[in-house]
């Protein structure tokens, strides 16, 4: 799940194959790292729905690097993951004891 | 909390044995939609994945037997922590934690008789049909079925047998507004009579909204309006998302075990770029 | 294979009987014991493993 192969590794680019996942990260990583500063392109693909292939091209300006930003980008999933899952666990909480 | 500073808020509008309805404000949509999808595809449960059969002189192959009992929705609230996950246990039949054992007999001896999910037993009380009503198959007279069925954890994705959902949905938050000036209130009354989800009332003569979360956005009541009194809309970076479960999961746990499933991924492909 | 014995299983008098029995008769199908010719094989002993897919 999730292995990660180096297609393209410069500065300013990189193209990674992730293997085992889908839309549901691709897709996630993009919107995320689309608006980051610095960025001018990012884009995932996966070239056959029967094989599990997703392939991730970012480009930088050069103000910073590419493989910094992605990092920084899967960074923020797993803390707004786990600020979701607090938060929703608070509001659980809230909702029951109201019930009572 | 990280949640005071971006502005998450989550509030419960909904909650039963089988569904969640919950408000999201300060997400970023992918990242709902991605727990979402992850509801579906990543969170495992229980369900049936092998039989052994002894004996089967009902009127179905025992494909089509073995087929109808991986659909069977087994409980797995305590499942997930008691028994290995379905990387390490796929056809593991060894290991001891991998798989929880359901055994059936019956006979129909006069008459005909009906195999029902409730007549399973399985070796583990954890691990039960989640509905004791669901058919399995129908025996005639002098027709006996045996077998010992196998059930371990697995995920949405690799057979939708295991996934624990039957409805996972997200949507915007309606705004209806109502130009009270332009609107002919109850002498017109096409709005509230077009509304599949009967969000419009008419109450002492004037047009209400009633229902505003029901609304579906389909703009029918915009479309019928001569005088273009009505207006449909959505709250920005607010999100309504339903999640309905089998009854395999608690729908909050649901929720909890695909937000974390998101972080772990997110956290393994961290440590898979530092090469 | 490993099956064991093939076995048969009379439509009439329900009395079972192995390949060696039925061809008594040979080439003619009957059961042995009562003559009936309509005659059912009998499930294999062997358990069967299926995947519930």
């Amino acid at each position: 799940m999730g292995k990660i192969e180096v297609k393209k590794l410069e500065d300013t680019e990189l193209e990674l194959i992730i293997h085992d996942e889908d839309h549901t990260i691709g897709n996630l990583i993009v919107k995320l790292a689309e608006d980051k500063p610095g960025v001018t392109y990012v884009a995932y693909r996966i070239e056959h729905p029967l094989i599990p292939r997703l392939i991730v091209t970012l480009m930088t300006d050069g103000s910073v690097k590419a493989l910094d930003v992605l990092k920084e980008t899967l960074r923020e999933i797993r803390d707004l993951s786990r600020q979701f899952r607090e938060e929703f666990i608070r509001a659980f909480s809230e909702y029951e004891g109201k019930k009572a | 909390m990280l949640g005071e500073v971006t502005g998450l808020k989550i509030k419960i509008l909904e909650y039963d044995d089988r569904s969640i309805r919950f408000l999201v404000e300060n997400i970023p949509l992918a990242l709902l939609n991605a727990i979402r999808r992850l509801t579906i595809s990543d969170v495992p449960s229980m369900a049936i994945d092998y039989v052994y059969f002894i004996e089967n002189s009902s009127p179905l192959y025992d494909e089509i037997v073995a087929h109808r009992l991986g659909l069977i929705p087994l409980t797995s609230d305590r499942a997930l922590e008691k028994y290995g996950p379905p990387e390490e246990c796929r056809d593991n039949e060894e290991r001891p934690d991998c798989y929880a054992r359901l055994y059936l007999e019956a006979e129909a001896s006069d008459g005909t008789k009906v195999v029902y999910s409730g007549d399973l037993v399985s070796d583990d009380e954890d691990v039960q049909p989640v509905y004791k009503n669901i058919p399995i198959v129908v025996l005639g007279p002098g027709q006996k079925i045996s077998f010992e069925a196998r059930a371990r954890l697995g995920r949405g994705r690799e057979h939708a047998k295991w996934s624990p959902v039957s409805a996972a949905t997200h949507k915007y938050v309606p705004q209806i507004i109502v130009n009270s000036e332009k609107c002919y209130g109850e002498s017109c009354a096409k709005c509230v009579n077009v509304c599949p989800k009967n969000v419009l009332k008419i109450k002492d003569g004037r047009l209400v909204v009633e229902d505003e979360l029901s609304c579906s956005l389909c703009r029918q009541c915009e479309k019928v309006c001569p005088t273009d009194a009505i207006l449909v809309s959505w709250k920005p970076n607010s999100y309504i998302m339903y999640v309905e479960s089998t009854g395999v999961l608690r729908p909050e746990r649901i929720v909890l075990e695909a937000s974390r499933i998101l972080e772990e991924k997110a956290e393994q492909l961290l440590s898979e770029l530092e090469k | 294979m490993s099956a064991g014995r093939v076995l048969y299983k009379c439509g009439r008098c329900g009395r079972v009987f192995d390949l060696f029995q039925l061809q008594v008769l040979a080439p003619r199908i009957r059961c042995p014991y009562c003559g009936y010719r309509v005659i059912y094989k009998v499930r294999s002993p062997v358990v069967k493993k299926v995947k519930a897919i």
